[in-house]
């Protein structure tokens, strides 16, 4: 009889959003020099071994999902190609799925092309989230370095995959009080959406990639930390702004964006001794209106964030209600249940943050490119993805569309990158001692305290990096 | 590889007695390390040494299990012998009844229509042994349910005996109201039971053995005492809601007793605790 895994919540949750997105998670990291096949095939054997769920495949049972365990070879996960044309080998490979009744669920692939290697990875995200899949990436290279050094002690975690462990760093009177937050907050009626064209037989997955550039990147950050706000907030703001412009949105309307939050920070240890899945919930950014100036929009942006940020629960919401949908009915019907009571967002919003260039070094190839981006969007659904990698940061925005919707999301970059550089341009003369531009908003006499509560409040949303890191540091979390 | 595998085994089985059975538990392990190993080199791993690594790390703390097989040993020629002699002392019991059912009915004059309640006897009273044992055995597994259920079978075994010998030894007129005192035994020990148990259902299910227990009561009283009884006798029956009816207003002032205790005590901490430190200290 065939070894099966329990279906945790969050891998119904997530096969749920089948009806959104594509379920799955995408990486791809280029390196400055060649991977050892043959060392690679080793570690994710081991590391394919270690978690059973991996090589599992999902059934949806009418009345309790769950995973069987199935045979496989490293052939089902690795690809390794000599590559003629990289992008396009890179943008085929990441642009596929894996279907839930595949015996892996996740697959790699080694394009080397010219003395160099580039690593592509997918995961259902069934399997894990953006959190654990930067771990898993980080332990990947870790157990590569330490076969190259003849270590076979090579480890990966292999804990609960229980939703619940989000509440093993609260205290039992906070646990009792997390374990009630039954508050459906989906349910913010927002019908703003993204402009994409209307769905079409011919859409295909497109993975839509922007770099902000060193320069500019380095340039708000210093102004984020001189005002005391953190790149995500910044991000956020830019963002907001963007949308207004292409939304073509009032500017006195109320827009809200779910921001994915990384749950982990509610787990001792943040989850380092849990099992590879998904903890991840959102929060709400609201902002009243667009405001003037780019100041404007970040101070509406603070002014909503930070009621989160000071939420010791952020994130925990509808987590009790998911959960007694699951116990008190057959999983045909919670899945109905849910359906009718969850909204998925139009527009989000997840940082992912840092890919750590350090931890991710390969022997001696040197990671010198890379993004990572959730799941592929089905319109009219779209996500703004974020990770940042060697003090540059790339947004990803993941769609199923046509060429005048990659034309527009293109347009989209453009937006944000001008608001970035309009950020720089009012802001500069905060950090070079310079005059201000005529007309500015000065955040701080217009709300002192938006700008204030958000120094050092110590917290951060999935892959959140600080404005103040040292922009030296591009690794600072 | 197998050699390797051997080496490990050797040392590790040196922990243990050298039986036969361990001999044999020796070459299964080692068959199911070498089929491992070549699971793994099927699936992709050629490294020799993470195989040997990854095989051993699955065999958990292998001193403990080896151990645990080695009292096992233990436990199953003492689990034998216990079989065998409870089997024979099973089989001494049922002869010994057996003669003393003989003896009985051809020394007592006319007695062959009631000795057969001897047989029964013993049977029930073998019954009601195992069902002990399955308590003892339930409870410390933890298996409250299964538990549960024993009692239940003892009162009913008891309760219909009583009845045999009341009715047919005894000729009691009304000996059939050892059932229903049976229903109320039967309410009454399993609501015990889920307290000790800490049923989850404790507090529901105590009204209900309570309601059970008074109109069993108010039955049998108005069977024996007559017509006089069953009028105003039926508020007896009352008493699961009135007792339901208290133990909720009970629970509610309890709960809400401990949540302004611990209010009293948040609040005396945060208002009357005094600490000067906090004129310069900040959370961050």
């Amino acid at each position: 009889m065939a070894k099966t895994l329990k279906a945790e919540m969050w891998d119904k949750m997530q096969y749920l959003f089948r009806n959104f997105y594509d379920r799955m998670v995408h990486c791809v990291q280029y390196y400055d020099g060649l991977i050892d096949e043959r060392v690679l095939r080793n570690v994710l054997v081991f590391t394919t071994e270690q978690v059973p769920v991996l090589h599992s495949s999902f059934k949806s049972n009418v009345i309790d999902p769950y995973w069987e365990v199935e045979d496989y070879t490293v052939n089902d996960i690795l690809t390794v190609r000599e590559s003629v044309d990289l992008e396009a080998d890179v943008n085929a490979f990441i642009c596929q799925s894996i279907p839930v009744e595949s015996n892996v669920q996740y697959k790699m692939a080694l394009f080397n092309k010219d003395g160099k290697s580039t690593l592509c990875m997918i995961v259902n995200h069934m399997c894990m989230d953006g959190g654990d899949f930067k771990y898993f990436m980080k332990k990947l290279a870790e157990n590569y370095n330490k076969f190259l050094d003849g270590d076979r002690d090579l480890e990966i975690k292999t804990g609960s995959r229980s939703y619940d462990e989000v509440y093993s760093k609260l205290t039992p009177e906070e646990e009792e009080v997390a374990r009630g937050l039954y508050k459906n907050i989906s349910q913010v009626k927002d019908e703003h959406y993204f402009p994409l064209t209307p769905p079409t037989p011919g859409d295909v997955t497109r993975i839509c990639r922007r770099k902000v550039g060193k320069q500019l990147f380095a340039d708000f950050r210093k102004i984020g930390k001189n005002l005391g706000v953190t790149v995500n907030d910044l991000m956020l703001t830019f963002y907001v702004r963007s949308l207004y412009e292409i939304g073509m949105f009032r500017d006195d309307e109320r827009l809200t964006i779910p921001c994915m939050v990384d749950l982990r920070r509610h787990i001792v240890d943040g989850g380092l001794h849990t099992g590879l899945t998904n903890h991840t919930g959102f929060m709400q950014c609201s902002t009243a209106r667009k405001g003037n100036t780019i100041n404007d929009t970040l101070i509406e942006v603070l002014r909503s964030v930070r009621k989160s940020k000071e939420d010791p629960y952020m994130g925990l919401y509808s987590l009790p209600l998911l959960k007694l949908a699951y116990t008190i009915f057959p999983y045909i019907i919670s899945e109905q249940a849910i359906k009718i009571g969850y909204l998925n967002p139009l527009i989000g919003m997840s940082n992912i943050g840092v890919m750590d260039d350090r931890a991710l070094k390969m022997g001696d190839a040197n990671i010198i490119d890379g993004f990572m981006t959730g799941a592929v969007k089905y319109k009219p659904y779209m996500q703004l993805a974020l990770t940042s990698l060697l003090g540059d940061i790339t947004m990803t925005i993941a769609i199923r569309g046509n060429d005048e919707d990659e034309k527009i999301v293109e347009r989209f970059f453009d937006m944000i990158i001008a608001n970035m550089n309009e950020f720089v341009r009012l802001n500069r003369y905060r950090v070079d001692g310079s005059a201000p531009p005529s007309g500015v908003t000065l955040p701080e006499a217009a709300a002192p305290d938006a700008m204030a509560a958000d120094i050092d409040d110590g917290t951060v949303t999935e892959g959140e990096e600080r404005a103040d890191a040292a922009p030296e540091d591009p690794t600072a979390e | 590889m197998k050699e390797r595998f051997k080496r490990y085994l050797e040392q590790q089985f040196r922990a243990i007695r050298p039986t036969l059975a361990a001999a044999e538990y020796r070459e299964k392990v080692l068959r199911q390390l070498m089929d491992r190993a070549q699971e793994l080199r099927i699936k992709g791993m050629d490294d020799d040494d993470l195989i040997y690594d990854k095989c051993i790390a699955e065999l958990g703390d292998f001193g403990a299990t080896l151990a645990a097989f080695d009292e096992e040993e233990h436990k199953v020629a003492n689990t034998k012998r216990n079989a065998l002699l409870g089997a024979v002392c099973g089989v001494g019991a049922v002869l010994a009844l057996v003669v003393v059912y003989l003896i009985v009915s051809f020394l007592v004059d006319n007695s062959w229509g009631l000795t057969w309640l001897i047989l029964v006897g013993g049977a029930f009273l073998g019954l009601i042994a195992l069902a002990v044992v399955l308590l003892i055995k339930f409870g410390k597994a933890k298996k409250y349910i299964p538990m549960r259920l024993m009692p239940q079978l003892v009162i009913v075994l008891l309760c219909v005996y009583l009845f045999l010998l009341l009715q047919l030894v005894g000729h009691v007129e009304m000996a059939w109201l050892t059932f229903l005192v049976m229903v109320i035994m039967m309410a009454a020990f399993d609501a015990a039971l889920a307290f000790i148990t800490d049923f989850k259902f404790r507090w529901i299910e105590l009204p209900i053995a309570i309601e059970i227990v008074c109109v069993m009561l108010y039955v049998i009283i108005g069977v024996v005492v007559g017509s006089a009884f069953w009028h105003p006798g039926w508020l007896l029956c009352l008493g699961g809601v009135v007792a339901g009816i208290a133990e909720a207003i009970v629970l509610i002032a309890n709960r809400n007793k401990k949540k302004d205790k611990k209010e009293k005590v948040r609040l005396k901490d945060k208002y009357t605790k005094e600490d000067e430190s906090y004129y310069t200290m900040w959370k961050d």
